[in-house]
């Protein structure tokens, strides 16, 4: 969560509830919801590291409210990080150790393993399903973030299919 | 699970299909033992050659079993005579084949009205049906076009809306997003659920993950026989810290 802060930040300044409602108005139900404890306890970590400077801003009637801008070096990490391509999903499959192992110990059957980790990815899908039908379609992070993970689920059954005929 | 209370729609007891092709026997469905109730949406899926479009077509009267038995609404169905299946698939069955089959000479909109005339619809009736199919998969404008001058996926959405214009009680379809863009297998998926929520069963082979989640059942062929048969539940509640579909997403 520190570079997704560290990048809402860089647009402008913002206190830790306005990060909270940014990252849930661009990214909808498709985002897990961060808990606004974490926030708080991610921004003074941030703030410890020297990456953002918060400023303690007097509000009416109310407890004062810390603003949190990048400094330079915050600056420089958010920069680092937007140029580095990200890893695939799975670098290294858990599942696929599991399944080439597990029988070869007498621990499991390979057919029970694909049926099992199938199940999971169909419960997956059913999730994602609903997840879709609670997002307007016209919100385009969130869709898209639904599609590129259905199309990731996609590929995890076409490849448990590819190893049931291999394997099995 | 559907309610036990639904009734058994479709039964099949050690269905059998062999093809001979070349001098060989192919064995492409090897005893499948399937039951689906009214109401339910199951999915078939498994690798290619696995036998998802053999027993579809079985269970849809278009090729008859080697051996075994099959039952719809409670009729026995595997010695029906090609009339009596006629009936059938015009009275219960809608059917859509990944090849939507289209009559040439007749326009989209005749295309879907014939099979509701055949059935006894009056021209109003399969008119107003025609037209609340066509808008649902964005084909309004396309009534009056010949099929040929279609996309094949249009040709695919009319296949389906032509298989459901007699809300059928039983829809088979064969990879109905097979050849469909992103906003075409939303608005087939649409219409598929809309037929579901209406209690109409429908068992489709595909292999787009984005129709099965919407399933409630996944059936997995592999070699001609069934290996794996389960409803499609939610999964348990996810902890905080455990990864569910959004893994990439995931907060450290």
């Amino acid at each position: 969560m520190r570079q997704h802060l560290l990048a809402l930040l860089a647009k402008e300044p913002a206190h830790g509830y306005e990060l909270k409602l940014a990252l849930e108005q661009t990214f909808g139900a498709a985002y897990p919801s961060p808990n606004i404890g974490q926030i708080y306890v991610t921004l003074k970590r941030l703030e410890a590291d020297g990456l953002v400077r918060g400023e303690d801003v007097a509000q009416d009637s109310r407890p004062n409210k810390k603003v949190y801008e990048l400094t330079p070096a915050g600056r420089d990490a958010v920069a680092a990080w937007v140029d580095e391509p990200a890893e695939g999903p799975r670098v290294r499959d858990d599942f696929f150790i599991k399944l080439v192992l597990a029988p070869r110990a007498g621990l499991a059957d390979r057919m029970e393993l694909i049926n099992r980790q199938r199940r999971r990815y169909y419960a997956q899908l059913r999730a994602l399903a609903d997840l879709q039908d609670a997002t307007d379609s016209r919100d385009t992070s969130a869709r898209l973030f639904i599609e590129g993970q259905y199309l990731h689920l996609q590929a995890d059954l076409d490849w448990l299919e590819r190893c049931q005929e291999e394997l099995v | 699970m559907t309610p036990a209370a639904a009734p058994v729609l479709l039964r099949t007891r050690d269905l059998v299909k062999d093809y001979h092709a070349d001098g060989g026997v192919v064995r492409a469905v090897r005893g499948v033992n399937l039951e689906v109730d009214a109401g339910e949406f199951v999915a078939i899926m498994g690798p290619s050659g696995s036998g998802k479009s053999t027993l579809l077509h079985v269970i849809g009267g278009l090729q008859p079993p080697t051996s075994g038995q099959l039952w719809l609404a409670g009729q026995r169905a595997d010695r029906l005579p090609a009339a009596a299946w006629a009936v059938l698939r015009r009275r219960r069955i809608g059917i859509v084949f990944q090849a939507a089959n289209l009559l040439s000479s007749m326009t989209v909109a005749d295309n879907i009205e014939l099979p509701a005339l055949l059935a006894g619809a009056t021209a109003r009736q399969a008119r107003a049906r025609r037209e609340e199919l066509l808008d649902e998969l964005g084909l309004a404008a396309k009534a009056r076009t010949a099929p040929a001058r279609l996309s094949g996926g249009e040709q695919q959405k009319v296949g389906l809306a032509r298989a459901l214009v007699n809300k059928p009680s039983l829809l088979l379809a064969d990879e109905p997003t097979g050849n469909l863009d992103s906003t075409s297998t939303t608005e087939v998926l649409k219409l598929l659920r809309h037929a579901h929520a209406d209690g109409q069963a429908i068992i489709l082979v595909t292999h787009d993950a984005r129709v099965a989640g919407h399933a409630n059942r996944i059936v997995n062929l592999f070699d001609g026989m069934i290996c794996d048969d389960a409803p499609v539940a939610l999964p348990r509640a996810r902890r905080a810290d455990e990864a569910g579909p959004l893994t990439p997403l995931r907060w450290s």
